[in-house]
C-alpha cells in the first residue's frame, strides 16, 4: 500500500575516481548500498576518535545536544579541550581518595606527630594502636606491657594503646601509624576537595561543547561510513562498482550524478525474492503508527505496509482500554502542551525525533480516546449521562448500566479485524497467482460465518463441513499428498486456534472495564472521606492520586495489549514480514 | 439457614477472586525481577513484556464488578462458581505467565529472541485467564 517503489542500481566508473564517488553518491543521499561479505573493516582512526568522543559525551553532564557545527577541525580542537579539563577532574579525584585514605588511617592516632613517634622508637620505645573485638582480648592483657589502655569503640570493639620496650606481637589488627600529622592531612584533603570542586565546575562550564561534540561524533559517523562504503570496491581493478537500491523517484538524483562525474548508471527492478530494503510512506496521522510495526517487522518489499490499517484498530482499542473521556482529555492535554511548549520555547528544549513522534502518537490517541471515552460514558469515573441528565441507552454503552454491549463490540471488533487480515491474506494470494493457497485463504475466512449460524442452529452444518474440506485439501497447498493433507489437519485443529484469537479480544473488555470501575472506587472512597476541612483534603488527595494512579496503570495496559492484538493475532492471519529497513548512504553532518 | 448457607458461598467465591489479583501480583514480580537484570540497551524490549502478567488482576477485577448485580439478585451458585473459576485460573495463568516472560526477557536480553517472539509465547498461559473471563461473562450475563 504505502511501500516506497525501489530499483536495483549499479554505478560503475575508474578506481581512481573511487572515493570522490562515493562522496558524491553520499551527497545525493538516495542509495542503500548493499552490504558486501565479509564486512570491511572500519578504519582504526575513525573508529578510536569516536570512541573518544564517545567517552567525553558520557564523562560531560547531560545538556542541549542541537547547536552550530563549527567544522571538523575546531570540532577536534573542542574534544581535545574537554578531555584535558576530564583528565585534571580524575587527577584531582584520585588525589582526594588518596588522601582521604591517609587521613582514616592517620585518624585513630589522634593529635600523635609521626616525629614524637620516631624518636620514642629511636630510643628505643613502641607505641601501637591494635583495634578488635573485646572478646579478642585476653585477660590479663594490660599487665604485660609498660603502659596499656583499652578504649571502648562502637559495636562491641575495643581499641588497644601499647606503650612498651621492644616489639609487640597480639592477635589484633595494628594501626599504621600516620605518616603525616592529622593537621596536615585535614588541610590537605580541604585543599584536594577545593581543587576537585573547581575542576568540576569547569568541566561542567564545558557542557556547552556538547552540540559540537554531538556534531563532531555524526561528522565521524559520516566518514566512518563512506570510508567502509569505499574500502574495497574494485580494489586492483581498474573500475570500481557500487551496487545497492534507489527509491524509483530518486533516480533523477542519481542520473544528474552520473553526468556530471562520468559514471555508467544501469537500473532495474527487482526481482520477486530479493531482499529488497523497505521505505513505508503514510499520511502525517497514520505515520505516527509506523514504528510500532517495525518494532515488529517490516514488510517485505512483495508485501502490504500493515501500518494504515493498525493506525485506526490501534487508536480505537486504546481508547477503549483507556475507558475513560477524563482520561483522554488528560493525556491530549499533556501531549499538546508539551509539544505546544517546545514550539513557543524554540530550539531549546525541542524534544528529541522519537520523543516527537510519541508525543504526536499520544496527542491523536488521545484525541480518538475522547470520542471513544464519551461513548463509553465516563469521565473521571463519573457517569456522563447523569451530570447531562439523560438515560443511559442515549450514550452508545455505558460501562456500568449494561457492561455486556462493551463485551460484545470487543469481540466484534476482533472479528472484523481478523476477518479484514484474512480478506487480505486471500487478495495477496491472488495477486501472486496462487490459486490454491487463495483457495485455502477463502476456506479460512469462511470458517467463523459458516461456524457460528450453525452451533447457532440457523443453519445447516453442510456449509461449515464444505470449509473443513476446503482447509484439508488447501490449506498447506504442497505436491506431497501426505505433507498437504497433515498440514490440512493442522489447520483443522488450528480453528480453535482462530476462536481463542477472537476471545483474545476480551482483554479490551477487561481492561476497559477495570480502568473505568477503578476510576468510580477513587470517587467513591473519595465521597466517603468528605466533610470538614481535613476530609476536604483528603478526599481531594485520593482523587488526584488515585485517579494518577489508575491513569498511569490504564495507559501502560492500553499500550501494551491492543499493540499485541496488532502484532500477533492480526499480523498472522496475512502478514510475514521480515524486510530490513532503507538506510540510504548520506551525510548527516553537513560541512567539512 | 440454606439462605445463609448460600450468601456465604457467594461471598467464598467472590473472595477466591483475591487469587486472581494474586496470580498478577506473583506474575508482575517474577517478570519484573527479570526485567531488572536486563542491559540498558535491551531494557525497552523486556518492559513491554514484563507488564503483561497485569492483565489476569483486571480480569478477577471485573468478573468482581460482574458478579455484584447477580448478588443482588440472588443468583449465589452463579457468584460462586464464577469467582472460584476466574479466581484460580487468573491465580495461575498470571503465576505461570510470569515465568514465561521471565525466561522470555531473559532471551531479549541475550539476544536469542526478539519482543514479538517472547510476547507470543506469553500468550498462551494468558489465553485460558481469557477464557475464564469469557466463561464468567457468560454465566453472569445469561
Amino acid at each position: 500500500m504505502a511501500i516506497v517503489e525501489m530499483t536495483k542500481v549499479c554505478l560503475l566508473g575508474p578506481s581512481a575516481d573511487r572515493d570522490a564517488a562515493v562522496r558524491a553518491v553520499a551527497d545525493a543521499g538516495v542509495l542503500h548500498v548493499l552490504e558486501r561479505r565479509p564486512a570491511p573493516e572500519l578504519p582504526t582512526e575513525l573508529k578510536a576518535q569516536r570512541e573518544r568522543v564517545e567517552r567525553m559525551l558520557a564523562a560531560l553532564p547531560p545538556g542541549d545536544e542541537d547547536g552550530p557545527w563549527p567544522g571538523a577541525e575546531a570540532a577536534a580542537g573542542e574534544l581535545r579541550r574537554v578531555e584535558r579539563l576530564v583528565a585534571a577532574c580524575d587527577e584531582a579525584r584520585a588525589t582526594l581518595e588518596r588522601l582521604e585514605r591517609e587521613h582514616a588511617r592517620a585518624r585513630p592516632w589522634g593529635g600523635v606527630e609521626p616525629e614524637a613517634l620516631e624518636r620514642l622508637g629511636e630510643a628505643g620505645v613502641t607505641v601501637a594502636v591494635f583495634e578488635g573485638r573485646r572478646s579478642q582480648l585476653p585477660a590479663d592483657i594490660l599487665a604485660g606491657f609498660d603502659w596499656a589502655s583499652v578504649v571502648p569503640r562502637p559495636g562491641g570493639r575495643v581499641q588497644l594503646w601499647v606503650v612498651t620496650r621492644g616489639e609487640v606481637t597480639l592477635p589484633l589488627d595494628r594501626m599504621e601509624p600516620p605518616v603525616r600529622s592529622l593537621g596536615v592531612l585535614r588541610d590537605d584533603v580541604r585543599r584536594a576537595r577545593r581543587v576537585l570542586a573547581e575542576c568540576l565546575s569547569e568541566r561542567d562550564e564545558a557542557v556547552a561543547v556538547r552540540p559540537v561534540l554531538v556534531g563532531y561524533r555524526r561528522w565521524l559517523d559520516d566518514e566512518l561510513a563512506l570510508a567502509t562504503t569505499a574500502e574495497g570496491l574494485g580494489e586492483g581493478q581498474p573500475i570500481f562498482v557500487l551496487e545497492g537500491y534507489c527509491p524509483t523517484e530518486g533516480l533523477e538524483r542519481l542520473r544528474a550524478l552520473r553526468a556530471e562525474r562520468s559514471l555508467v548508471l544501469t537500473t532495474r527492478s527487482p526481482a520477486p525474492d530479493e531482499a529488497v530494503p523497505i521505505a513505508l510512506r503514510n499520511g502525517p496521522l497514520v505515520r505516527t503508527f509506523e514504528p510500532l510495526v517495525a518494532a515488529f517487522k517490516l514488510p517485505r518489499h512483495d508485501e502490504i505496509d500493515p501500518t494504515p490499517l493498525v493506525a485506526p484498530f490501534m487508536g480505537v482499542f486504546f481508547a477503549l482500554c483507556l475507558g475513560d473521556l477524563g482520561y483522554g482529555i488528560l493525556l491530549t492535554a499533556l501531549a499538546a502542551g508539551v509539544l505546544l511548549r517546545a514550539r513557543l520555547s524554540g530550539l531549546r528544549t525541542r524534544p528529541s525525533g522519537s520523543v516527537r513522534l510519541l508525543l504526536q502518537w499520544a496527542l491523536l490517541l488521545g484525541v480518538v480516546s475522547i470520542a471513544v471515552g464519551a461513548l463509553l460514558g465516563n469521565l473521571f469515573g463519573v457517569r456522563i449521562h447523569e451530570l447531562l441528565g439523560l438515560s443511559p441507552s442515549a450514550l452508545l454503552f455505558s460501562l456500568v448500566e449494561d457492561p455486556s454491549r462493551l463485551l460484545m463490540v470487543s469481540l466484534g471488533l476482533g472479528l472484523v479485524q481478523l476477518h479484514l487480515g484474512m480478506g487480505l491474506r486471500l487478495w495477496l494470494d491472488l495477486r501472486r497467482r496462487r490459486y490454491q493457497a487463495a483457495l485455502g485463504s477463502l476456506a479460512w475466512l469462511m470458517v467463523v460465518p459458516t461456524l457460528v449460524p450453525w452451533v447457532m442452529g440457523w443453519w445447516p452444518g453442510w456449509s461449515f463441513g464444505l470449509v473443513c474440506v476446503a482447509l484439508l485439501g488447501f490449506a498447506v497447498p504442497v505436491p506431497n499428498p501426505w505433507r498437504r493433507l497433515g498440514g490440512g489437519a493442522w489447520a483443522l485443529y488450528d480453528i480453535v486456534s482462530l476462536l481463542g484469537n477472537v476471545a483474545s479480544y476480551m482483554r479490551l473488555f477487561g481492561l476497559g472495564l477495570s480502568s473505568g470501575i477503578i476510576a468510580m472506587v477513587v470517587n467513591t472512597i473519595a465521597a466517603v472521606l468528605m466533610g470538614g476541612p481535613v476530609g476536604t483534603v483528603a478526599a481531594v488527595l485520593v482523587l488526584v492520586v488515585g485517579h494518577a494512579f489508575n491513569f498511569a496503570m490504564a495507559l501502560i495496559g492500553a499500550m501494551v495489549h491492543p499493540a499485541r492484538l496488532q502484532l500477533l493475532e492480526f499480523f498472522n492471519t496475512f502478514f510475514a514480514g521480515g524486510g530490513r529497513a532503507y538506510a540510504p548512504l548520506r551525510r548527516t553532518c553537513q560541512g567539512e | 439457614m440454606e439462605e445463609i448457607f448460600a450468601q456465604t458461598m457467594a461471598h467464598l467465591g467472590l473472595a477466591g477472586l483475591g487469587l486472581g489479583l494474586a496470580g498478577s501480583a506473583i506474575g508482575l514480580a517474577i517478570a519484573g525481577s527479570a526485567a531488572c537484570g536486563m542491559r540498558p540497551e535491551a531494557r525497552n524490549s523486556g518492559l513491554a513484556v514484563s507488564v503483561l502478567p497485569g492483565t489476569q488482576g483486571l480480569y478477577s477485577f471485573a468478573v468482581g464488578y460482574l458478579c455484584l448485580q447477580p448478588l443482588e439478585e440472588g443468583r449465589y451458585a452463579t457468584v460462586f462458581a464464577c469467582g472460584l473459576l476466574t479466581g484460580l485460573a487468573c491465580l495461575f495463568s498470571g503465576w505461570w505467565q510470569g515465568r514465561v516472560c521471565a525466561s522470555g526477557i531473559q532471551s531479549i536480553n541475550a539476544e536469542r529472541m526478539t519482543t514479538a517472539q517472547a510476547m507470543l509465547l506469553a500468550v498462551f498461559p494468558e489465553f485460558y485467564a481469557i477464557l475464564s473471563l469469557a466463561f464468567s461473562a457468560l454465566m453472569l450475563f445469561g
